[in-house]
């Protein structure tokens, strides 16, 4: 179906995404094994299977050392990484630390050494063979053409205008003015692999996968390779490095001239760039699609790639999922004994720090509660100036959108140092506890969630039908390519 | 160079860099008191030198380290932060290690290295909370403390007795471990100290 060539780069680019899987979970499995310590001990508590994956991993890991220092040695994701104990850093990363006016300590300006090697000798390869958003752009070209197939008539917006250096500079001017943090809201590979990164460990990553999703609907609906082309900074970067590379895609000496007409490795170029013509440079990242679209054969890259990223893929990602036993570690409480579902909530303004306890709790299933939507709150109030906790008169109001919904005065505190109450709320989400004391007005905002958790099939089928969709467009994309191919 | 062109690469540019100054300006949050990993540098420094390549949470054994996200503002988003009520740091120094950029400086794991290397916050007690003080023994934060008979010693009927600000880290093992509901000791990360 394709070139070893092309299955190569495929490769490289699963094994980039892997990676960022890896790492991330690469901390879940630390955690782990300071709970387990051992492999015999793993399979006596979740089975064999889980045993031998743990040993098989950990004597994976145990061919670069001590296991736990050796996991030390794969962290972050390609926009900083450090892979088998070696040193990467993105270009922009380094810039950007200029940019804000610090010197980029000794051990990135060595990860800076692996990225820019590789763009001085093989050009823009980060882009076509390691760059994850590019995987993601290339299934949107599926997709994209799937749509074309089924006759949706989506407009093609092609724009000469190379502005990735405008964009560097943007990105460093805002970086200087804010954070860091810029990048990954611009770029999306950035965005995935820091998106991937806070997904796996469980944190919010829906602005940076929105960026992603953004620049991925733009690239499948109305313009086709904008990013990379005319807007990516990295790409630029690599290509003003890469200018005298070695590795270039061209035509064979002795080729002959192309029958005219014939423009299918225009036709499969993610950058429409036409590389008979010899005009294809600086562009061309020698992904070498054209290469195997070429019905003569006329075109050939000039150095083959060496095989890395068959080693990347090779490190599958362990799952794991610590847990509490034998007595070590010591996590915090609600994490081992969830049981008594409460929130702490908890904030500090001028002389006062208020805290609330909510309980939600019901009884042991709230799904069968006789008042569900009763929760109690514990309220504390301390006195930061005179170093005390306050028992004296308060009063409290709940609000929720900006009407209050209990109001309740209390002349010293109900129980020990702590006041307390019941309260029947509307509903699951957001409210604002207002307390007035000596003087004062304490907001305190918090959380309550009354409803059980069950499976919400309108959500997952949300989630799910769009993606079968996506699926079923790329493949019918996919079998119109090839065709088109053979035709050729 | 045509200078349309180059006039739309420069609005393009101001619309990031606009983008980024409308994203950064900050929210108010009620996310309580977040302390900083281990070894971190003063906070302006912290979030000039953060590249957030999230390396620190990779090298974590203790599953401690979390992120900010976009509701922090620009300025802080995807740094990292230690929520002690829910997880304390165990202080052993792998996430300062892993820092490329010295947002995180590395420490001896000593009492005097972490003394000298560690400044998450400082531990606060609520007497009126705390159940030693209430005629309860308790001793679970003196139990949790990594510098015991430094940070903190214990009296009678188990009261904690906090030595100084200069003596506790603020690892928030202390909070983590307090039985109390409401709890009775938290760390005070330093820029609330400050305010």
């Amino acid at each position: 179906m394709t070139s070893p060539a092309q299955a190569l780069r495929r490769t490289t680019q699963v094994g980039a995404l892997c990676f960022i899987v890896f790492t991330a979970f690469g901390g879940l499995w630390q955690n782990y094994k300071m709970a387990h310590g051992q492999r015999r001990l793993v399979e006596l508590m979740e089975g064999p299977v889980w045993g031998f994956l743990y040993g098989a991993y950990e004597g994976m890991l145990s061919m670069l050392g001590e296991p736990m220092e050796a996991s030390l040695s794969l962290l972050g994701f390609p926009w900083s990484a450090r892979i088998l104990g070696l040193e990467t850093a993105d270009p922009l990363l380094v810039a950007s630390l200029a940019a804000q006016g610090l010197l980029p300590p000794a051990l990135l300006l060595v990860g800076l050494a692996i990225p820019l090697g590789l763009a001085v000798v093989f050009g823009k390869v980060f882009c076509s063979h390691l760059c994850p958003a590019r995987l993601l752009f290339e299934i949107g070209e599926r997709v994209r053409a799937g749509l074309l197939r089924l006759g949706v008539p989506l407009p093609e917006w092609q724009r000469p205008e190379r502005l990735g250096g405008w964009v560097l500079a943007g990105g460093l001017l805002a970086t200087s003015l804010s954070s860091a943090a810029v990048w990954l809201l611009i770029v999306p590979y950035a965005s995935l692999g820091a998106g991937l990164h806070l997904l796996v460990m469980g944190a919010g990553a829906g602005a940076l996968l929105g960026v992603v999703g953004f620049w991925l609907s733009v690239d499948v609906l109305v313009a086709p390779g904008l990013f990379c082309k005319n807007l990516c900074p990295t790409g630029f970067l690599l290509e003003q490095l890469g200018r005298f590379a070695r590795l270039r895609v061209g035509k064979h000496a002795d080729a002959g001239a192309c029958p005219p007409g014939c423009n299918e490795c225009q036709r499969t170029c993610p950058y429409s760039l036409l590389p008979p013509a010899g005009t294809h440079l600086p562009g061309c990242d020698a992904c070498g699609r054209c290469i195997t679209t070429c019905p003569s054969g006329r075109l050939r890259r000039e150095l083959v790639l060496p095989l890395v990223g068959l080693l990347v893929w090779a490190w599958l990602p362990a799952s794991a999922e610590a847990h509490h036993n034998k007595g070590m570690p010591h996590y915090g409480y609600y994490d081992n004994y969830a049981q008594v579902p409460s929130e702490e909530f908890l904030t500090i303004q001028g002389r006062w720090e208020m805290g609330a306890t909510v309980f939600n709790f019901q009884g042991l299933d709230r799904r069968i509660a006789d008042t569900p939507n009763d929760v109690k709150i514990y309220i504390h109030l301390y006195d930061t100036e005179a170093s005390q906790g306050w028992e004296g008169p308060v009063r409290f109001t709940i609000e929720g959108d900006d009407e209050p919904i209990a109001s309740f005065q209390r002349d010293r505190v109900d129980e020990e140092a702590v006041y307390s109450t019941r309260e029947t709320l509307p509903s699951s989400g957001e409210y604002r506890l207002v307390a007035e004391v000596d003087g004062d007005r304490v907001v305190l905002p918090f959380h309550v969630e009354l409803a059980s958790r069950g499976v919400r099939w309108g959500l997952a089928l949300a989630l799910l039908l769009p993606a079968a969709c996506l699926v079923a467009l790329a493949l019918l994309g996919r079998s119109r390519s090839r065709r088109r191919g053979r035709m050729g | 160079m045509p200078s349309r062109r180059r006039f739309l690469g420069l609005s393009l540019s101001t619309l990031i860099g606009g983008l980024g100054a409308l994203f950064g300006k900050p929210r108010r949050t009620s996310a309580g008191l977040l302390l900083r990993p281990p070894g971190a540098r003063p906070e302006p420094e912290f979030l000039d030198s953060c590249v957030r390549c999230m390396r620190c949470s990779d090298a974590c054994p203790n599953g401690c380290i979390e992120f900010h996200g976009l509701e922090a503002g620009l300025e802080k988003a995807f740094t990292p932060f230690i929520r002690a009520r829910s997880r304390g740091c165990i202080v052993c120094g792998d996430c300062a290690t892993a820092c490329p950029t010295g947002a995180l400086v590395p420490f001896e794991t000593t009492p005097e290295g972490l003394l000298a290397g560690v400044k998450m916050g400082t531990a606060r007690l609520n007497e009126s909370l705390c159940f030693s003080y209430n005629g309860r023994t308790c001793g679970a934060c003196y139990r949790a403390c990594p510098l015991p008979g430094i940070a903190m010693k214990i009296g009678l009927y188990e009261k904690p007795l906090l030595q100084g600000a200069d003596r506790c880290i603020g690892c928030g093992l202390c909070e983590q471990a307090c039985l109390h509901l409401p709890q009775a000791i938290r760390v005070i990360p330093p820029a609330q100290v400050t305010s």
